[in-house]
């Protein structure tokens, strides 16, 4: 999602032409329209605590970004804020992790943008709590 | 028929010309050695000089004792806040993502940072240095600096950074607070 750089694939081609073998090469340098960071949301905790993650979302592209919330999957488990930092640039969502019994969960935010270029970012959201007697009494 | 090329040569031993090459040869060994020892000096987890007794592990053994950790095994550690996580990798690539808590000690500036590291660390903590798992050299050239200066429990993440993120274990961005 947040690679930006320098691309080269090449493939060999075989065939009976009696130059042999020949190579097509693609160079490429890819720009990404948005930088999510960290790339996803993962909770490790104890039962019942409430661990905060805050996540950047940053316009790579020179238009304004506009966020929009879409599906959430983790209703009732996570609750989350979107804040605006820098208008159209920058974004910073807050994920709270609410009490809730030791396990794991799986799940995602889907945030719709303005950019036609990545109109859809679907961020992973990943919880593992565990009991408090596991750490020894810690 | 043209005759192939042949051409036999015997070697005479001219005083005066062997004298040089010797010298030359040795001038060419000094300047291998001093070259050697400014490379070592310079390089931030270079070979000491000094022997360092018995009391403190050398680069050769910490090698063949088992440093390597799975993530598997790390991870329990990690959730119980049992170890200390090292990112050896650049500032840059740190700041953008790095394992929840993790502390930058990037292996080019090792030596500056390294002191304020060892007032903050207990020799015998657990530290877990990883870098970006292709080929672990800079987490594992950490890990012997760290056993050189005589911390006891240290340990290379196997196929570190690459294999964390691949299992969806916590990160975050930026500067660790």
């Amino acid at each position: 999602m947040n690679y930006e750089g320098r691309l080269v694939k090449s493939a060999r081609v075989y065939s009976n032409d009696p130059g042999g073998m020949t190579v097509l090469s693609l160079r490429a340098f890819v720009a990404s329209p948005i930088f999510v960071r960290p790339r996803y949301a993962s909770f490790y905790g104890f039962e019942k605590a409430e661990p905060i993650l805050p996540l950047t979302i940053e316009a790579g592209l020179e238009k304004a970004l506009s966020l929009e919330p879409g599906d959430f999957s983790l209703e009732g488990r996570v609750a989350y804020t979107i804040q605006e930092v820098k208008k159209g640039r920058l974004f910073r969502i807050v994920f709270r992790a609410l009490p809730g019994a030791p396990g794991t969960f799986r799940g995602y935010l889907n945030l719709k943008t303005n950019y036609p270029e990545k109109p859809l970012l679907n961020i992973k959201i990943i919880g593992r709590f565990i009991q408090k007697d596991e750490s020894g009494g810690g | 028929m043209p005759q192939p090329f042949e051409k036999k040569t015997r070697l005479h031993l001219n005083p005066g010309k062997v004298l040089p090459m010797l010298g030359q040869s040795l001038a060419i060994l000094l300047l291998a050695g001093a070259l050697a020892t400014a490379v070592n000096l310079w390089r931030p987890a270079g070979l000491s000089f000094h022997y360092q007794g018995d009391q403190e592990p050398r680069a050769s053994e910490a090698s063949e004792k088992s440093v390597w950790i799975e993530v598997e095994a790390a991870e329990p550690l990690f959730a119980l806040k049992k170890a200390v996580f090292i990112d050896a990798r650049p500032p840059g690539l740190y700041e953008q993502e790095h394992i929840s808590g993790a502390i930058n000690l990037p292996l080019d500036s090792f030596e500056t940072s390294l002191e304020k590291m060892n007032h903050k660390i207990p020799m015998e903590t657990m530290i877990i240095v990883y870098c970006d798992g292709k080929a672990s050299e800079r987490s594992s050239a950490l890990a012997k600096a760290l056993l050189l200066r005589g911390h006891r429990n240290v340990k290379v993440l196997e196929k570190g950074w690459d294999m964390w993120v691949a299992q969806e274990l916590p990160i975050e961005a930026g500067h660790h607070s």
